[in-house]
């Protein structure tokens, strides 16, 4: 907490200085074109405001931003955050992390997990896989060009948005048709016939009062390299020749066939794509009128991509299919809103049948807002119900939740000053137990250039299928195995302190700094239960419990932006982060997967008035991937991903561009994931129609 | 089907809900944005000085009898009455008039002995902006809103979010025709409606 009181000592020096060197402008004295540049958000209240003036970290990303960089796909475009850690694990297939934390979610059965402690939204619909935590981005039903904005914050936020906003928030916001009449935008890169991504969209506002949009995307990407990691033999190899870790190999006869992994082409039956997915959607609003609406959106995805997620016990290249289809109710009564969503579907993540499952995830929400002068309270119910069918967990089995919370929100001293107070209780099944979350943050206005904001929260994860009710069994020669869940688990939480400063340093530099310290407890693990050898083979039981072992980050992430003129902007970011962790009181191996430092840029130009440039890049610091018992570990060297797309205006509603990816990867690329594949350049020319009638 | 069941009983309880008593309007864009910012597009119209005799005035109307309408109009006449201030407009005191429209009224109602320079519409209004916009231009009186609904119905100015930010929207044929002449620096900067 050293760092805690530096930081605020630091900020508060700051402030005071600022405060004597700038006037004590209002936005009144501000230029128009200087007012018609103030970003508004609606993410952490849910009310505008200006995201100067947000009390929380935060920032946004508009589709504009999205498509003149030329991301192909929602994570990629998340590398143009700043904060955010975002690796391919295998061509267009990606983890996706908020400052970094990748190594409290691990266990022995998920040994590079996704990040668990993300919270992921679409308009506010959680998209939270409850198999094993995380995102599983494939699976999203939505393409990029349903996106109308990315809205981040950075840290704990399950006061606001629920469990498993331990590390930061992700809410994707889909397209609002505003304008009357017919819409469209569609996009296709192509590369060759096996890569490519292809979206499109046609839309109709019929005088405002109702709005239907119909989108499909599609897309698919090949492998760079056809090598998957082997454990057993400790290096790369093709799949065909890559053995099992349930049988020991015979090292020194590297023909022999015993070993393999069994049910190749079952388990692998598209090595050489890395992802193939496909989704349509249907979003419709009724407009009630009296500042009321009525929406319903629903849709379908197939996807089939190669992550690393599962302990395959071969290799950690492994396939992963969804099917799904979701539908979502929205509706707004004036201050009463509601959200009403389901998710059904069958996922496969270990490309074999019994681990293949059947999901239900049932949602429901209620708010109401009051407000009075300078104060809004908004109270809120909400309800979870997950239920999973597969053989891993030995049936059907149900996680459920009931939650009541509470939002304030106060300004005073002429809104120079801002108080937000949030608090939560989630009452789950399993652990049968009720978590409190809250958070409480304040920002004040030194001027109308300079804010300071800071926060202190705590959060928690959800509970998820395989930590509570995993039975997985499998059978060697030697002994019966058991992976077993706990449903005594205590959930993951997290305390956290974070502080930050922005500042419009002129008309054409505004800059933000935000510092961030929290601590990491109630991780579990896989961990030896119990052996048992009276019926002749050993019958081992390995179960999830909780582990002595905490996390504690430190670290500052800091943005800016400068716009020379009106056809030239850049925005350079990095984060800098420490995570120690502590297993019984001894401090651990400090070798991490989360990069020390890691960060981007992104370069926009309109040399002519048809000519559209940009440049970006984002940059990873060295990173080392323990393997599932810490015997071995992949270390990465620092990766520098730079992209480049120009595009020109073939009509006014047809676009030309060239979209390079990767431009410094090579042909055969370099891994930014532990085990991953490499990722190599891919350029893809196609054709876009900007969109109208949004 | 337990889970479709209990959807569709949540859907219904929210249907219900419809029925509660109506609240505030919330508006795209914060209230005190679109009060500075009309006043600072109005310092570009070049024609105002020569068009207005003594102090200018804004009227800021609702409709009688909406909750809704008569919240947002709270709410953004509020944040004109702070921002207004000792504001002059071309060497023009600036004044604000709050106005009740009557659903079934004659328009002529909210420009009677005002003296109106501009008129703010408020959310919601229903079938009668048509009729009160209408009248606006009769009267050329400058209209503004951030409901994109009364464009098409003849509003002078609106207002929208556009990835994020604030975006003018001048209707260029009606301002025109209501006598203003919107320098073309605020023209540049704004969305033109031919």
């Amino acid at each position: 907490m050293r760092l805690t009181r530096l930081l605020t000592l630091i900020l508060l020096i700051y402030s005071f200085t600022a405060d004597n060197g700038f006037s004590q402008e209002e936005y009144d004295e501000l230029s128009l074109d200087e007012l018609l540049n103030v970003e508004i958000i609606e993410l952490v209240t849910k009310k505008p405001e200006p995201l100067f003036e947000s009390s929380l970290d935060v920032s946004v990303l508009h589709y504009e931003q999205i498509s003149r960089a030329g991301a192909t796909s929602i994570p990629e475009a998340l590398r143009l955050i700043p904060g955010m850690v975002v690796r391919e694990q295998s061509p267009g297939v990606y983890d996706v992390h908020i400052q970094g934390l990748d190594n409290v979610s691990i266990n022995k059965l998920l040994p590079f997990p996704s990040s668990t402690t993300l919270l992921v939204m679409i308009d506010y619909r959680v998209v939270y896989n409850y198999f094993s935590g995380g995102t599983f981005w494939e699976s999203l039903p939505i393409g990029l060009h349903d996106i109308e904005r990315i809205e981040v914050i950075r840290g704990p936020s399950s006061a606001l948005y629920g469990p498993n906003a331990v590390s930061g928030v992700i809410n994707l916001v889909t397209r609002d048709l505003r304008d009357k009449g017919v819409y469209q935008r569609s996009s296709f890169n192509v590369h060759d016939r096996e890569n490519f991504v292809a979206n499109a969209a046609v839309g109709y506002n019929s005088n405002n009062k109702f709005t239907t949009i119909l989108s499909v995307n599609a897309s698919q990407r090949t492998r760079f390299s056809k090598d998957n990691y082997d454990w057993s033999t400790k290096n790369y190899k093709d799949l065909r020749l890559v053995n099992t870790t349930l049988l020991q190999p015979d090292l020194d006869n590297p023909e022999d066939t015993s070993a393999r992994l069994d049910r190749l082409s079952e388990r692998y039956p598209d090595p050489e794509t890395s992802i193939k997915n496909y989704g349509a959607n249907l979003f419709s609003t009724y407009d009630l009128g009296n500042n009321s609406s009525l929406e319903l959106n629903g849709g379908i995805q197939s996807s089939m991509a190669q992550k690393i997620l599962v302990n395959n016990f071969a290799t950690p290249l492994t396939t992963n299919e969804s099917d799904t289809y979701y539908m979502d109710f929205r509706g707004k009564f004036n201050k009463l809103s509601t959200q009403v969503t389901t998710v059904q579907g069958e996922q496969q993540t270990n490309g074999m049948s019994d681990w293949k499952y059947d999901l239900a995830v049932n949602d429901a929400a209620v708010d109401y807002t009051f407000e009075f002068t300078n104060l809004m309270i908004r109270p809120a119910v909400n309800y979870r119900e997950a239920t999973y069918k597969g053989e891993f967990i030995g049936g059907e089995e149900k996680l459920t939740g009931v939650a009541a919370s509470l939002l304030t929100d106060y300004s005073l001293l002429n809104n120079d000053l801002k108080l937000l107070a949030a608090a939560r209780i989630d009452r789950y099944n399993n652990p049968d137990d009720d978590y409190v979350s809250y958070q409480f943050s304040t920002r004040y206005k030194v001027n109308v250039n300079q804010m300071l904001h800071a926060a202190y929260s705590r959060a928690n994860r959800a509970p998820f299928m395989v930590d509570n009710y995993l039975q997985y069994r499998l059978s060697t020669d030697e002994s019966h195995i058991s992976y077993l869940g706990n449903t005594d688990l205590s959930l993951m939480t997290v305390d956290s302190i974070d502080m930050g400063w922005r500042g419009k340093l002129s008309g054409s530099l505004t800059a933000e700094l935000s510092a961030f310290v929290s601590e990491i407890y109630n991780l579990s693990d896989l961990v030896f239960d119990k052996t048992d050898s009276s019926s002749g083979k050993a019958a081992i039981d390995w179960k999830y419990k909780n582990i002595d072992r905490k996390a504690f980050q430190k670290g500052f992430t800091t943005a800016l932006s400068i716009a020379p003129s009106r056809f030239l902007t850049f925005t350079p970011f990095v984060t800098w982060q420490d995570t120690r962790y502590e297993t019984e009181g001894q401090k651990e191996d400090e070798d991490q997967p989360t990069p020390a430092i890691y960060g981007g840029f992104s370069a926009s130009s309109t040399p002519t008035a048809l000519l559209n440039l940009n440049v970006n890049g984002f940059f990873l610091g060295e990173q080392a991937f323990p393997n599932v018992n810490g015997t071995e570990k992949e270390s990465l060297g620092q990766v520098f991903i730079l992209n480049a797309k120009a595009s020109y205006p073939l009509s006014k509603e047809l676009d030309l561009f060239v979209n390079g990816r990767n431009l410094t990867g090579g042909n055969d690329g370099k891994r930014e994931y532990g085990y991953g594949d490499r990722i190599g350049r891919m350029v893809f020319v196609g054709l876009s129609t900007p969109g109208s009638g949004g | 089907m337990r889970s479709k069941i209990k959807i569709l009983v949540l859907t219904t309880l929210v249907m219900l809900l419809r029925f509660m008593p109506e609240g505030l309007a919330a508006t795209e864009i914060p209230a005190d944005f679109q009060a500075i910012i009309f006043l600072k597009v109005l310092k570009f119209d070049r024609s105002l000085e020569a068009r207005v005799k003594s102090d200018f005035t804004i009227g800021i109307v609702h409709i009688d009898g909406s909750e809704s309408s008569k919240e947002h109009c709270k709410e953004i006449a509020g944040k004109f009455k702070e921002k207004i201030g000792s504001e002059k407009l071309h060497g023009k005191s600036v004044r604000l008039v709050e106005i009740a429209m009557p659903a079934t009224a004659d328009p002529a109602v909210v420009f009677d002995a005002k003296d109106l320079n501009a008129l703010y519409v408020c959310k919601n209004m229903g079938e009668p902006a048509s009729k009160l916009l209408l009248m606006a231009k009769e009267k050329k009186v400058l209209t503004y809103s951030d409901s994109r609904d009364y464009l098409d119905k003849g509003l002078s100015i609106g207002i929208k979010l556009e990835s994020g930010k604030p975006k003018i929207i001048i209707n260029k044929k009606v301002s025109d025709e209501m006598g203003a002449s919107f320098d073309p620096r605020l023209l540049q900067l704004a969305e033109v409606l031919e």
